[in-house]
């Protein structure tokens, strides 16, 4: 085990079973985050993402959830998935927080924003209320907001001001890891680049390991120092930021490139990558972005490919690279 | 609010109106009237009639029943006619140990099923949720006073441990309170069940777990308060119809609540007694369905905000200019 590992996550599988379906969310996940790392976290709507975030800090609803034997998820060293009521709130929020997707509907209704804030710092500190009460005012500060708020109720506040409760709520404690789980999409601009701003404090002051789930690869290459891309629940291409953006191994990874606009090159069009991402409920017996794929070869459609190391920490999950005889090379990379 | 308040009060008129006119109207119907119960072998028809004359009885129900709301309108309840005690005076000696019965059944009640409907819901759709529901709607499913009786048998009569009847202070009110508030269980334990099961699966309660707390405070905090307002409601309602449904329990147990005062009074054909506490009773559970709704306000503090907000903004606005 890496010494300095805050968050290990080997073979995490998870599936959901819903009136006789059975969707597979996560398939087969491992990654980890160090003290003072960013990983992102990438991939389209539905990859796999917030599943693999709540399985963290084991928070994934049995049922309909299922978490597969071999999962292993170990936070600063230990297994919170075999942990007592007891070690689970000792660890959540202390050890591991997160900031949730949807901050509409994440904070209770009859409670005041500061009250719920205050709460998780009454229960990981030892302080009295009243204490817990006054660092909660303070993280309102931090996260942009007046104090003469604090005893106000999240219907009284707009999406964004709900956002930076959340994210207040997460960093009460200054966890040890942080799950961000698209912390920026309710926001504007401005309290954007302010919330980007503060995730890199926590990196540098706190050296907090931190998960950034996001749509926005702008945001990734701001301030992540690894990626993970996800599709269909599995991991298909991983390393640093350096390797997979600009060394790009997976045509999934290239296709996401294409269908960004370049602001170096404006005229350069914009290619969305065709169809669909396969349901998890019913996913295809090779690899699943086969069906999307212009390199894709009858074998593509046939085997499952895995994640494999390619270079230094750079792993992709491409039965393209394993080919006998042939260089592969992404188009991406063949016109530098 | 104070509009709606008013509005809610004027409303209660004509429904004690349409009441007491059917009180007198039943009553009439009813075989004899208070003067056959005075009268025995020896009273010749002459002090009959004269008895009937002293009562108003003489007149048609309809003209009694004239005379009678004129007489409300001024404030006057009227008069016993067993005790010759103001119907009020009556009342209000009687009301005290209703009260009282109401509170402790619906103390049983609230802690029979709130626990109930919370353990239901977490375990929903398994076996112990369908066992906590059938013990709830069992308590619906006896008759009040089959269950008041086998009370009476097992702990009065073969345990001895509690009285069967009347009111010797607290050890009395246990058992009434038993037979009327498991009686009610059924409809707050489902209720609870219900609004805990939308609250359980609400994201703000990940969010709670996510923080650490214990699964106690995330299901008794975070889960319950949000489900609390339609609880309260249901729970003050029965405590209204607490007032309303036990004479029956009242007279198993001869509690000597307004119930059981009420069954008398018609045994004896008492009408303006019956009509006057009707009516006082009326009024009681109707101020209570009036509190429950101004209730909502209190609880709920989107509500709450809603009718503060036009106070709370000037406030501001106040603010503003003076910084300005
Ligand atoms: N509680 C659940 N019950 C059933 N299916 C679920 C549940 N939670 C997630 N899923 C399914 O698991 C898959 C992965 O969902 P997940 O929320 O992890 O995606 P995501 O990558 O976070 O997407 P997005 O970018 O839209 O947030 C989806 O197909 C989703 O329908
Ligand atoms: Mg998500």
């Amino acid at each position: 085990m890496n010494q300095e590992s805050l968050l290990e996550i080997e073979h995490l599988t998870v599936r959901f079973e819903v009136d006789g379906d059975v969707i597979r969310a996560v398939n087969d996940v491992s990654l980890s985050v160090s003290e003072g790392r960013t990983l992102g976290l990438v991939g389209e709507s539905g990859a796999g993402k917030t599943t693999t975030a709540l399985a963290a800090l084991h928070l994934i609803q049995q049922p309909p959830g299922i978490i597969e034997e071999q999962s292993r998820i170990r936070v600063c060293g230990k297994d919170i998935l075999n942990m007592n009521q007891r070690e689970l709130s000792r660890t959540r929020g202390a050890d591991i927080s997160m900031i949730f997707q949807d901050p509409m509907t994440s904070l209770n209704p009859v409670f005041t924003v500061a009250d719920q804030i205050a709460e998780s710092i009454y229960a990981h500190v030892d302080c009295t209320k009243k204490e817990a009460y006054e660092r909660a005012l303070n993280m309102l500060e931090i996260v942009g907001i007046p104090r003469d708020r604090a005893s106000e109720y999240p219907h009284q506040f707009s999406g964004g001001m709900k956002q930076r409760v959340v994210i207040a709520i997460a960093l009460a404690c200054n966890p040890k890891v942080l799950i961000a789980d698209e912390p920026t999409t309710a926001l504007d601009v401005t309290i954007q680049a302010q919330v980007i701003d503060l995730m890199k404090t926590l990196k540098q002051k706190y050296r907090t390991g931190m998960i950034l789930i996001t749509h926005d690869l702008g945001i990734v290459a701001d301030i992540c120092d690894d990626v993970a891309v996800m599709y269909a629940g599995r991991i298909i291409e991983q390393g640093t930021l350096r390797e997979v953006f600009n060394h790009t191994l997976h045509p999934y990874t290239e296709g996401l490139f294409n269908s960004l606009p370049d602001i170096k090159n404006r005229k350069a069009k914009l290619i969305p990558i065709p169809g669909l991402m396969p349901d998890p409920s019913n996913l295809p017996e090779g690899c699943a972005f086969a069906p999307r794929c212009r390199y894709a070869t009858e074998e593509c459609r046939k085997t499952l490919p895995v994640l494999q190391p390619f270079e230094g920490t750079h792993q992709t999950a491409c039965l393209a690279y394993s080919r006998p005889g042939e260089d592969f090379v992404l188009e991406r990379n063949r016109a530098k | 609010m104070i509009r709606y308040t008013f509005k809610r009060i004027l409303l209660l008129i004509p429904i004690l109106v349409g009441v007491s006119l059917f009180i007198f109207l039943a009553m009439d119907m009813a075989q004899g009237d208070y003067v056959d119960f005075l009268v025995n072998e020896n009273t010749t028809p002459e002090q009959e009639a004269e008895l009937r004359a002293k009562y108003g009885l003489d007149k048609p129900a309809i003209i009694r029943y004239f005379d009678y709301m004129g007489g409300m309108f001024r404030g006057d309840l009227g008069t016993s006619y067993l005790s010759g005690e103001s119907v009020f005076d009556s009342f209000m000696h009687k009301i005290g140990n209703t009260t009282k019965l109401a509170i402790a059944s619906t103390i049983v009640c609230v802690a029979i099923s709130l626990p109930l409907g919370i353990y239901s819901a977490k375990h929903r759709g398994t076996i112990r949720d369908n066992i906590s529901q059938f013990f709830a709607v069992l308590g619906l499913s006896i008759p009040n006073f089959w269950l008041g009786l086998m009370l009476i048998i097992l702990f009065a009569l073969k345990l001895g441990w509690l009285p069967s009847g009347g009111d010797e202070g607290f050890r009395s009110i246990i058992l009434p309170a038993l037979t009327v508030g498991t009686g009610h269980t059924a409809i707050l334990m489902r209720t609870t069940r219900s609004s805990m099961l939308d609250t359980l699966n609400a994201d703000y309660l990940r969010t709670a777990r996510a923080k650490g707390l214990l699964e106690s405070t995330v299901v008794n905090k975070h889960a319950l308060k949000p489900a609390m307002i339609p609880i309260l409601q249901v729970a003050l309602s029965q405590f209204a119809a607490c007032f309303g449904g036990a004479s029956l329990t009242e007279t198993v147990f001869s509690w000597p609540g307004v119930g059981k005062m009420i069954v008398d009074a018609v045994k004896q054909r008492d009408t303006p007694l019956v009509c006057g506490s009707l009516i006082l009773k009326c009024t009681i559970i109707s101020v209570i369905g009036l509190i429950t709704d101004l209730l909502y306000v209190a609880v709920d503090p989107r509500v709450k905000t809603q009718y503060a907000s036009s106070s709370h903004r000037k406030k501001k606005k106040t603010a503003t200019e003076e910084e300005a």
